[in-house]
């Protein structure tokens, strides 16, 4: 933009003269020079003041009009026309656009009307009208070379480029964008402008790795000219070519610094990066997440007229509603975007629609639908190989549910291939899974079985990939049907598979869990054993740790509080380390223990080795239709099919949840009736017959009992079904880590602590109880128990017994937390303690609730617990009777006190047997004891 | 006004069995599902009826039974929810009580009701415990807007049900004996 002390005067007297005068001012003072000028200063003010530049403007076409000269007609009138569509008023633009062409046409000045016609082809852009825009961008080319105007015809050439991606063709796109760049290449940031907007057309057409040449190539000239906000908008870029390709940590990681770098005064771009934001959760698992994000963004995207993202959005929200079983919601999302697509015409975005549509018609189990539907997107899709073969998954699923399983696997081989060529591992992955089926379909379950090792090897390695804990959960939770899938077929195979099925079920199961308890490889560090490649891992841990800090680090920073030196500083930090870690990672995957050391997730070995005698290991897993268990005693592991149905448990566990639910205000306002409490019993009954009694034959008499739950099983407090010392654990996995831990000695420092109410009002008598039972005991009650004083005295404590109202929080789990004086001890807060071995009781209403994923991934206060380092826990799984759990409670300790090897399982246990008798479940079955023996 | 529900022939014997003994007011037996069958075939035959037949037909659906006279004809109480609504303290408890769980108390019986989330939609699980020996006989969900009778169904062993339904308030009423027991203003959604 020209900047001259004579622009800025003329422009502040066109602010306060009347056209005429203005007119008469700049009369004789090389006129059609300074209206250039002072056009090119009001356009500048309309980026920082609308408002003042759309007075400008005004002023300005009335003083063009005054001169009665048709250079300065024309040149006010677009000038007027960008101001306008600053604004978003295109239709008025529209119209002093075509006044500026006539008059620049009336006066002879071609290259005026191009410059028109360049910004005519914007407007359009802007209001859909694609085929309009191309055709005024080519009249404003071929003047522009006419009159030898090669730089002007480059940037014509551009934005024709644009315009074509638009219109969806993007080759056409690449074709402009190649006839421009030999001309744009001095010329810093437009060379950039022309490489993102390149990159973005090679993007379109799965040619990822030019698109990514392409993009550093632009970020580079972007940051070289100091444009931070075009930096951020290729920010935004690259974390969608990530997010295409499946490399979710990396698409995260560049929305954030995009999102950073726009900071909250660029509304649109903001919206445009939160739905592919969306996209890369949607991928990565976070489905709830996601559709939190396309909600906002896609209000955003239409307040901003950006009505092909807010169509893309709309996609992307029915498949995150389909991917959590809210199909019949997906459908009206899909339909509108289905349909503004074919308005916009844009022939990719039309098919991603019918391949979500299509995707229900399978949900539906409309096969023949979901054929049609794909019928008719695979054509709009032809050029672009990644969509086609996310297309051919669909269309494989859509023959298996026809019967043309030779056909479905010949159609997920092809998907398959193309995943392979393009390295985009969520599409091998589903590629594997889909040709697994088609395999399955036709009897040939060795060949499905090969499939879905290899998906779950992708999967792994994907996994590890992934920085964050949330992403890796929420991840794996999304994909866990390759790996039971995979188990069930084992299993199927042979009853000898069962140790290689058992090891696929602990890769499945609570790995970020295991990852925050700490690692095998620890372990073997501590015993001495470590050889290359575990400390090669070990390195790799720390290169994480690190990441995980430096992404934190910039986390919530606003571009405002970062500066440019701070953020190239910061992005070189990442860079390396990233370098480092993708250089052990090829290390470790030449190491034959790679996938076991990357993931550590323990063996069948490693767990047998962690049963103490008399313990017996209880694992429950869904198994197509049916729960199974894996049973584990004394060296050997076995597996029992088919103990229940699996919909027959989750109704159980429903019954049992109702019947407590109904005893509790019962409890707490009389009217508890024998047939109530029979009804609680009759509910505990059906449980034990569908999970334990098939068991009978093999689980061991008088042996304690580790048992690790499925999903909603985690409701289920297991001691009250199988009357003998029972721990509950989120998987066998994290066994290794939590038997590392040392229980405190007896005697030595404890805390007990109680918070009670009018509501509540025998907490306290409880904290006294138990502090009398436990020797040595340190005892806060009342408003002694604050956070800071319960943190002191958990420091070190053998055992903690904390007494108080509790809470799960649905929302947040990890904000779930017992009440103390001043606040409440969350399971945030445990998971940052040092608990050392401790064994905790937490004595409050809940405390033992979780919300627990596909991936027996288990958010709540335990988990803030283990992780914090206890060795044990009692909790509670519904809200507890406050006189029966202070009775229970006092006998707890003094049973765990006075008799010196008794474990708090074993004292439990005794515990329940005393109060079983005659009560409601409600009010002595709540407490469970987690953790290891 | 709501289109009124039909009663299939099974669960309009089933009504009228408690209302059979002393001063019971006979029902019709045929249900108006039956009549208007009887209907559309009498009109299958005649295509130009006489211009009496269609006020004929009304008179007859009007007088046939349907849940809402069954209602009207019997006598009801509403059972009173032990736990507060909005604010579901406890007495003698270290937390809330459940929010999607209501327990109703009443002379006659006691009433259980939870809401999940179900599909696309939810479903009212619940179990009605009457006080006496006798039998839940029916259960009966309601629109608490007009009183439209949205189902009517038969409840399992031990008086458990389960009734699929959208988002909205409801009134629902358990056939206990020949007492109907309202439990008021469930909402779901």
């Amino acid at each position: 933009m020209t900047q001259t002390s004579g622009g800025t005067q003329w422009v502040q007297l066109l602010a306060v003269s009347p056209p005429e005068e203005f007119a008469r001012a700049i009369l004789g003072q090389n006129a059609v020079h300074e209206f250039s000028l002072i056009a090119d200063q009001v356009e500048s003010v309309g980026v920082q003041d609308l408002a003042r530049a759309l007075d400008l403007t005004l002023r300005l076409v009335g003083a063009a009009d005054a001169l009665d000269l048709p250079y300065p007609k024309a040149r006010a009138r677009r000038a007027r026309a960008q101001v306008l569509a600053y604004a978003n008023q295109f239709e008025d633009a529209l119209v002093a656009l075509n006044q500026a062409v006539m008059c620049a046409d009336a006066g002879s000045h071609p290259v005026e009307a191009a410059l028109a016609r360049m910004t005519t082809l914007h407007a359009l852009a802007r209001l859909g009208r694609l085929e309009e825009a191309a055709t005024v961008g080519r009249q404003a080319h071929a003047i522009f070379a006419d009159a030898g105007e090669a730089l002007l015809a480059a940037r014509a050439d551009i934005n024709l480029g644009v315009v074509a991606r638009m219109r969806d063709h993007p080759a056409e796109a690449i074709e402009h964008f190649d006839r421009a760049r030999p001309h744009v290449s001095p010329h810093a940031m437009l060379a950039a402008q022309l490489e993102n907007n390149a990159a973005e057309a090679l993007l379109d057409l799965n040619r990822f790795e030019p698109a990514a040449a392409a993009f550093q190539t632009a970020l580079a000239y972007f940051r070289a000219a100091g444009a931070s906000r075009a930096a951020a908008i290729v920010e935004g870029n690259l974390a969608d070519y990530h997010s295409r390709r499946g490399e979710l940590q990396a698409a995260l990681t560049h929305f954030d610094l995009a999102r950073a770098a726009f900071g909250s005064d660029a509304p649109g771009d903001i919206a445009r990066l939160g739905a592919e934001q969306a996209e890369a959760m949607l991928n990565s698992g976070m489905h709830a997440e996601a559709v939190e994000h396309y909600q906002r963004a896609i209000d955003e995207l239409e307040k901003h007229q950006l009505p092909r993202e807010a169509a893309r959005a709309r996609v992307g929200l029915g498949r995150a509603f389909i991917a959590m079983g809210r199909v019949n919601e997906a459908v009206p999302y899909l339909d509108a975007a289905a349909l503004a697509f074919r308005q916009l015409r844009n022939p990719v975005g039309e098919a991603h629609a019918l391949a979500a549509q299509a995707e229900i018609a399978i949900h539906r189990g409309g096969g023949a639908r979901a054929s049609a539907l794909l019928r008719r997107a695979l054509p709009l899709v032809a050029d672009r190989p990644a969509h086609k073969a996310g297309l051919q998954v669909l269309q494989a699923d859509a023959e298996i549910q026809q019967g043309n399983f030779a056909a479905a696997a010949s159609t997920a081989a092809l998907a398959l291939e193309t995943g392979r060529n393009l390295a985009i591992p969520p599409l091998i992955v589903a590629a594997h899974k889909a040709r697994a089926r088609a395999n399955l379909a036709q009897g040939n379950r060795a060949d499905a079985i090969k499939d879905l090792r290899e998906a779950t090897a992708v999967l792994e390695k994907t996994r590890a990939t992934l920085h964050s804990g949330l992403f890796r959960g929420a991840f794996l939770s999304a994909r866990v049907s390759a790996f039971s899938e995979l188990i069930r077929l084992l299993l199927d195979e042979s009853a000898s598979n069962a140790a290689e099925a058992y090891n696929f079920l602990q890769r499945s199961r609570s790995r970020s869990l295991l990852d925050l308890l700490g690692s095998a490889h620890e372990d073997r560090a501590t015993n001495g054993g470590l050889d290359a490649a575990d400390r090669t891992c070990a390195e790799r841990d720390q290169l994480i740790g690190d990441l995980n800090a430096l992404y934190s680090k910039m986390h919530g920073q606003s571009a405002m509080l970062v500066s440019d030196a701070a953020l190239t500083e910061w992005r070189a930090s990442v860079a390396h380390v990233e370098a480092q870690l993708r250089s052990l990672e090829v290390r470790l995957a030449s190491n034959p223990r790679y996938a076991d050391l990357l993931s550590r997730a323990p063996e069948a070995a490693d767990v047998l080795e962690q049963l103490p005698p008399g313990w017996q290991l209880l694992e429950y897993f869904e198994d197509g239709p049916s729960i199974s268990a894996f049973v584990a005693h004394q060296g050997s592991l076995c597996v029992r099919r088919g103990l229940c149905d699996a919909a027959l448990a989750r109704e159980a566990v429903s019954r049992l949840q109702f019947q407590v639910q109904r005893a509790i205000p019962r409890l707490a306002f009389g009217g508890l009736s024998p047939r109530l409490i029979d009804d609680g019993r009759g509910a505990l009954a059906d449980l034990h017959a569908l999970l334990i009694a098939p068991l009978a034959r093999v689980i061991a008499n008088n042996s304690s009992a580790i048992v690790v739950p499925h999903g909603y099983l985690h409701a289920v407090p297991f001691g009250a079904l199988l009357d003998r010392p029972v721990l509950q654990v989120p998987s066998a996995g994290i066994l290794p880590a939590m038997r590392a831990r040392t229980p405190r000695a007896r005697g030595g420092p404890s805390l007990v602590v109680g918070v009670g109410d009018e509501l509540a009002p025998q907490i306290e008598a409880e904290a006294v109880a138990v502090h009398r039972a436990v020797p040595g005991s340190t005892l806060l009650t009342g408003a002694r128990a604050t956070c800071a004083e319960v943190r002191r005295g958990m420091q070190g404590a053998g055992f903690v017994h904390i007494a108080g109202h509790a809470r799960f929080n649905a929302v947040d789990p990890l904000a779930s937390g017992i009440q103390l004086s001043d606040g409440w001890l969350t399971a945030r807060d445990f998971q940052a303690m040092d608990l050392a071995g401790a064994a905790v009781v937490l004595s409050g209403c809940g405390t033992g609730q979780t919300d627990t994923d596909a991936a027996n991934e288990s958010y709540g206060l335990v988990r803030g617990v283990l992780v914090g380092g206890a060795k044990t826990a009692v909790i509670s799984l519904w809200p507890v009777h406050d006189q029966t759990t202070t009775e229970m409670m006092a006998l707890l300790a003094s049973t765990l006190y006075s008799q010196e090897q008794i474990s708090p399982a074993e004292a439990l246990a005794k515990v329940v047997r005393e109060f079983r008798v005659e009560r409601h479940p409600a009010a002595w079955a709540p407490f469970i004891c987690v953790g290891t023996p | 006004m709501a289109p009124e529900l039909e009663l299939e022939q099974h669960i309009a014997e089933l009504l009228e069995r408690p209302l059979q003994g002393p001063g019971a007011t006979p029902v019709p037996q045929k249900t108006p599902a039956g009549l208007a069958q009887y209907i559309d075939e009498i009109c299958r035959l005649c295509p130009d009826p006489e211009p009496g037949m269609a006020a004929e037909s009304e008179r007859l659906l009007a007088s046939t039974t349907t849940i809402r006279d069954l209602l009207s004809r019997t006598s009801r109480v509403i059972a009173r929810l032990l736990t507060p609504p909005g604010a579901p303290v406890l007495q003698g408890f270290r937390g809330r009580a459940s929010l999607e769980h209501r327990a109703y108390t009443s002379a006659s019986a006691e009433i259980d009701v939870k809401v999940v989330p179900a599909g696309d939609g939810f479903t009212i699980r619940g179990q009605v415990d009457p006080a006496g020996t006798n039998p839940v006989v029916a259960i009966v969900l309601t629109a608490k807007a007009d009183g439209t009778v949205l189902e009517v169904i038969e409840p399992g062993p031990g008086g458990i049900f389960s009734l699929d339904c959208q988002p909205g308030t409801y009134d629902l009423m358990a056939l206990v004996g020949a007492e109907w027991v309202v439990a008021p203003d469930i909402h779901v959604g």
